[in-house]
């Protein structure tokens, strides 16, 4: 009888154990930047500040969906990573605090929030990445206009990266729409489907299937074009003539936060110089908003590039609509 | 030591298919302390229902169970202080022949030692004292039978109910284990309630027979009486065997009552608190072995079938009417004996037949 | 020694007066069922159904007017469809070669365990092999010279979700077949039927409640499967679990999100139904990877036989061949750039995905035995305790196992992210997603173990004089070992592999091995994938060998039956 007594109290426990208490001393995020990037720059943190970062990686619309959806009880304390963009479209939700870090004045107002909601750590264009065995096979150059995409020697051979999930292939959107206006944007993606091989849920996905061989090439982010590079894939980086944007790769405080004040001290250190140096460092391939830094890596210059400026508030503005019509553009 | 079990107007209804069934209707009867009573009936009669209300299994629908004046009708199972011994045996498999068997005595409580004593000597009993470390899966039937009973004895249980215990053995050990079950309840005085549909072993084990019939009981008696003095055609029929050969009453006085028979006329007893006047319909039950052929007077007929059976000799015969009768003529060598065919006549000893209602 | 009567009235006595403790237990139970199975559920429909306070369709209209999402519920039908029917015949194919031709032991065991690999892997790895192999540019692709094989969509996904599956199937109807009388084939045979027309008119019938039911499992697993097709069907393949997926992550709409799932839930339920009324009613389903062998088989004619055996051998060859390329992927620097051997993936596993391993096998440590308890109980109450409530009890703890994985996690975040029972975050909400989605393997067993112990042992022990406490811990529980034993093995697989109803729960105080797998495969960490999918199936193999040796140590002294001679 007693035994059952217990069995029943256990029982009873499970179905009323409640949250763990949140220690201080710590730090939760979510990072949209990749976790083998992350974890090194959280280790710094750590090392320089003694505050243990537990975090967890999402692509950039997972991640904000979460901290959408935990608004009234939030789980992590800030986000790393991940286009401005997405975080505009936080800001609409009321899930970010605005805290001006100590070394914002460092940094471009242009790569920064105007409430101060999130503060631009590096900058990232998009990239064309094409396998260079295929490019043999095929007697290509690499592709240096968006047109050379729709070559049907691509047919079936490009991989990129999903509308509804990933930041980059919204960045790719916004490029477009830049560069050829909104209506001729969708046709010309609808004429790039048909050489499309797949779409692939995160922005780099497609990265891995093109250093393989197994599709021919696809738009990235640089940094994770280049990270498949330096693996010594054989593969070939290059931009397109007509122009690409780039992408603001930001961090920001989240409202609500349990350890407020340790996420302020991440904010403030993520704006300063010694970050910047890391990023040089440690190969992490952003291009630091800071311009008291000395790129050193050669592909990441890009005085010969051109770039294409779009505001992030018109990126968040128009991101909802522009996924709805390539839903229904695009790959219908 | 021994206790009294009554029934009281005891009933079990019970819901099937959006029906009530009366599965025990109205049952009471009292056992003697001691006394070895045996419910015997065809499946579905209720007399298992019945016991297991005893054991506590099932709460009866209406009515009392009393164990020596205290009534336990409403008192669970495992406070009843009664011994259960299943037809199945329901040994439990995951422990060995000893555990089971301390089972009860351990729920008691009380000192290893006297566990151990106790254990042995009721593994003694049946004769399993070598048998304690052995699994019930390594057992015969016949065994395991034994162990169950030995797990019930041991605790010295007040009643000791027993649900068709032997039909799961082979024949002949069925019988030797009708004498040694007999020899333990003797032994140890304790009351008993026998359940069996096996006529054979309610006539050679118990002091009274209990005879239900659709949850009715049909006649509580002792064996001989039950087997000579059948009060209902149910319980002529269901035990031994028995020739029903309808006839007309001619008269009656006091317990004798004259029926014309096909072919014959004849004086026989009246059953038990039945009044017969002339021109009743009434049914004669004759045993097989008091109906003998011959070539004189009797009931005519022909022999269908002759079986001989070492002992004696099976005939069936058709009489006139078209019923089909037995008779069993015991064999001595140089015997006349009938092949099938031939015509015969029937007579018996109306001194040993029995006339009920029809 | 007269003893108080204090129940003197001859009343109606209820089963609750009779067993006090069930009382306390029923309660445990019920609340524990209400609070993780009906509350997410009803939370699920009023988000589904309730627009701005009113009962509305307009919800569900909107999917239903999205043509993307009406293509996705057809194709998940159609792929479920295409699923179970390959998955039943390969493992109909495998279920005769080890039951019906004579084989060496050896032979039936190893093709026993090779059928495992995909049951106790996460459900992408072979997802990553296949792609590597037949996905564009892929190894065999290359090797056998075939050129526009269209892997990503339907075909991709399919031939992932059969090779998945369709051991379940194996298993089935292993069990199926080992159950019928080889003496019903010999008396076909001395009839004067040839071999294929004993299998036609006396095999295949007999076996036919078995492959009903190993299509329904199969059609419910594919239809519930969300990581495989998110890995491996794109675009042009949408089908419901990873849409609902997307509605959600993608496009912060929960309220989409719902009433796809809730589309999903429809074909679910239905499947559920047809099994529990139609096929459940003689069928225990169990995973119990037994597949008893008898001797004196005739033979089935040596192409038949060859037939069935090069079957199995080549599927048998294929798995290997696909786990041996996750192997390999795990040990080399850079798969087809730098192939040197390392075992730095593997040290990267350990440290970085230390807290995963830990949290992973922490959960799965509190939820198995706890799922095994409450399969006991639950199991118990509905097999021998009929009264009042019971059945509905046994349908709510079945519930979060009929319902397809994504729809639990969707259904878990609405409910659980706000008071009054605030869970996210929290290692509670993991254990309850796993515990009760799947113990109903557990009770299940625990019903079909009961089944076959007669009443009899119980109420023996009742008659020796002993409570309802003592009777269940005593008698009760010990002949149930094996089932519980059984049950706490699926639960702990599932517990390591599952991902689609825990994505949604993942946080970063508790992390999972699967999504920190999946998580590798969309950052390009393919070899580190390869290593944590490794490490894991080293994992569960390790658990659920001692678990395995447990049952059998439990059977062997019970010898399976119960009570009779």
């Amino acid at each position: 009888m007693s035994r059952l007594r217990v069995v029943i109290a256990s029982l009873l426990l499970v179905a009323v154990m409640a949250g763990g208490a949140f220690a201080s001393g710590e730090l939760n995020a979510y990072t949209i930047m990749p976790e083998k990037y992350a974890s090194q720059v959280f280790e710094a943190f750590t090392a320089e500040t003694g505050i243990k970062v537990n975090f967890m990686r999402f692509s950039s619309g997972e991640a904000l969906a979460r901290v959408v959806a935990e608004k009234n009880n939030p789980q992590v304390d800030m986000i790393l990573g991940g286009p401005a963009d997405t975080y505009e479209a936080g800001i609409k939700e009321g899930v970010f605090e605005a805290y001006r870090p100590a070394g914002a004045d460092g940094i471009p107002d242009k790569f920064r929030s105007k409430e101060n909601f999130w503060t631009g750590i590096g900058i990232i264009p998009l990239v064309f990445l094409t396998n260079t065995k295929f490019l043999a096979d095929k007697g290509l150059e690499a592709p240096a206009s968006w047109n050379d995409l729709l070559d049907p020697a691509y047919k079936n051979g490009l991989q990129m990266a999903d509308a509804r999930t990933s930041g980059t292939a919204t960045e790719r959107i916004y490029s477009l729409v830049k560069i050829l206006g909104e209506d001729e944007a969708f046709a010309y993606q609808k004429k790039l489907h048909q050489n499309i091989q797949m779409y692939t849920k995160s922005g780099a996905g497609g990265a891995m299937p093109v250093a393989m061989g197994q599709a021919a090439s696809g738009i990235f982010y640089i940094v994770d074009a280049l990270d498949i590079q330096q693996q010594g894939h054989p593969v070939v980086i290059s931009y397109p003539k007509e122009g690409v944007s780039f992408g603001i790769e930001a961090t920001g405080v989240l409202k609500g936060a349990r350890n407020l004040e340790n996420a302020k001290k991440f904010m403030d250190w993520a704006s300063s110089k010694t970050f910047a140096q890391l990023l040089v460092d440690r190969k992490i391939n952003y291009i630091p908003t800071r311009g008291d830094v000395e790129v050193t890596n050669p592909a990441l210059d890009l005085s010969k590039v051109s770039l294409v400026e779009v505001d992030v508030t018109w990126k968040g503005q128009n991101r909802k609509a522009f996924v709805d019509r390539w839903i229904n553009e695009v790959i219908k | 030591m021994a206790v009294t079990l009554e029934l009281l107007n005891v009933s079990k209804i019970f819901r099937k298919d959006r029906e009530l069934v009366r599965a025990v209707d109205n049952v009471s009867m009292t056992v003697a302390p001691g006394e070895m009573v045996t419910f015997l009936g065809p499946s579905g009669c209720g007399k298992t229902t019945t016991l297991r209300m005893v054991a506590g299994f099932e709460t009866p629908s209406g009515g009392t169970i009393t164990i020596d004046g205290q009534d336990v009708t409403n008192v669970p199972v495992n406070r009843r202080d009664i011994g259960f011994v299943f037809q199945n045996y329901a040994l439990f498999p995951h422990m060995s022949v000893f555990e089971n068997v301390a089972y009860g005595l351990r729920v008691k409580g009380g000192r290893e030692e006297e566990i151990r004593r106790k254990v042995r000597e009721g593994l003694d009993l049946v004769g399993l004292a070598k048998a304690e470390n052995r699994f019930p899966n390594q057992l015969s039937g016949g065994e395991q039978q034994r162990v169950a009973l030995a797990r019930v004895l041991v605790l010295q249980p007040r009643v000791l109910l027993m649900d068709e215990p032997l039909s799961n053995l082979d024949a002949k050990l069925r019988i030797h284990m009708r004498t040694e079950i007999r020899r333990i309840q003797k032994h140890l005085d304790i009351t008993c309630l026998y359940v069996t549909h096996d006529q054979g072993e309610a006539l050679t084990m118990s002091d009274r027979i209990m005879v239900m019939n659709r949850g009715k009981v049909e006649q509580i008696g002792a064996p001989l009486d039950i087997y000579s003095d059948p009060s209902s055609l149910f319980v002529a029929d269901f035990i031994g065997q028995a020739n029903i050969i309808p006839g007309k009453v001619l008269s009656a006085e006091g317990g004798a009552v004259s029926v014309s028979l096909p072919d014959i006329s004849v004086s026989v007893r009246a059953v038990k608190d039945a009044s017969f006047v002339p021109g009743d319909e009434a049914a004669v039950v004759v045993r097989p072995e008091n109906l003998l052929p011959s070539s004189g007077d009797g009931m005519k007929g022909t022999i269908l079938t002759a079986t001989f059976l070492g002992g004696r000799m099976e005939y069936e015969v058709a009489l006139e009417s078209g019923r089909t009768v037995l008779s069993f003529d015991p064999f001595l060598p140089g015997k006349r004996m009938w092949a099938e065919g031939e015509a015969v006549s029937l007579l018996f000893d109306p001194a040993v037949a029995v006339a009920l209602k029809a | 020694m007269n003893r108080p009567s204090a129940l003197s009235a001859p009343e109606k006595v209820s089963p609750l007066k009779r067993d006090p403790a069930l009382l306390p237990a029923l309660a445990a139970i019920w609340i524990s069922l209400a609070v993780f199975v009906l509350y997410p559920v009803l939370r699920l429909f009023l988000m589904t159904f309730m627009v701005e306070g009113q009962f509305s369709f307009a919800n569900l209209g909107a999917v239903l007017d999205s043509w993307y999402d009406r293509q996705a519920f057809l194709n998940s039908l159609w792929l479920a469809g295409a699923v179970s029917f390959a998955g039943t015949v390969l493992g109909y194919i495998y279920a005769f070669a080890v039951t019906r031709i004579p084989l060496p032991s050896w032979l039936k065991w190893f093709l026993g365990a090779v059928t495992t690999l995909p049951l106790i892997s996460p459900p992408f790895t072979s997802s990553i092999a296949l792609t590597l192999s037949l996905g564009p540019n892929g190894i065999l692709l290359k090797f056998f010279g075939i050129e526009n094989f269209s892997f990503y969509g339907f075909w991709g996904t399919w031939m992932s979700e059969t090779l998945t599956y369709f051991p379940v199937s194996f298993l089935t109807l292993a069990a199926v077949l080992s159950a019928i009388d080889p003496n019903l084939e010999d008396a076909g045979l001395s009839l004067g039927a040839s071999p294929g027309r004993v299998f036609r008119t006396v095999t295949l019938p007999l076996s036919t409640p078995g492959i009903a039911n190993s299509v329904l499992l199969l059609f419910a697993s594919s239809l519930a499967d969300f990581a495989t097709p998110l890995v491996l069907a794109g675009h042009s393949f949408p089908v419901l679990p990873t849409q609902a997926y997307l509605q959600i992550t993608g496009l912060y709409d929960l309220r989409g999100g719902a009433a796809l799932s809730f589309l999903l839930l429809l074909p679910a339920m239905g499947v559920y139904a047809l099994q529990r009324f139609w096929v459940g009613r003689k069928n225990y389903v169990t995973i119990s990877g037994k597949t008893g062998s008898r001797s004196g088989f005739k033979s089935k004619g040596k192409l038949a036989e060859g037939l069935v055996l090069g079957v199995c051998f080549a599927v048998t060859a294929f798995i290997l061949y696909l786990y041996s390329l996750i192997l390999w992927g795990a040990l080399v620097k850079v798969w087809g750039v730098d192939n040197s051997m390392t075992w730095e993936n593997f040290r990267y596993v350990f440290t970085h995905g230390r807290k995963a391993i830990a949290d992973t096998l922490s959960i799965a440590a509190v939820a198995t035995p706890l799922g095994g308890l409450m399969a006991v109980v639950v199991g118990y109450i509905a097999q021998r305790k009929r009264f009042f409530g019971t059945r509905a009890m046994e349908f709510f703890s079945m519930l979060n196992y009929a319902l397809p994985g994504t729809v639990v996690g969707i259904a878990y975040v609405i409910a659980f992210n706000e008071k009054p029972i605030l869970l996210t975050g929290t290692m509670t909400i993991l254990v309850a997603a796993y515990m009760f989605r799947y113990h109903a393997a557990g009770i299940r067993a625990v019903i079909a173990s009961l089944h076959q112990i007669d009443p009899s042992i119980e109420e023996a022990s009742a008659s020796l004089g002993a409570g309802a406490a003592r009777t269940f811990f005593r008698v009760t529980v010990p002949l149930v070992v094996p089932a519980v034993l059984m049950g706490m093995r699926y639960l702990f697989i599932h517990c390591m592999t599952a991902i689609s109803a825990t994505i949604f729960l993942v946080s970063v105080k508790w992390s999972l091995l699967t999504t920190r797998i999946l998580e590798c495969m969309t950052e390009l960490q393919f070899a580190q994938a390869c290593a944590f999918s490794v490490v894991l199936i080293l994992l569960v193999f390790g658990a659920t060998a001692v678990l395995t040796g447990l049952t059998r140590f439990a059977t062997r002294r019970i010898s399976g039956e119960g009570g009779r001679g």
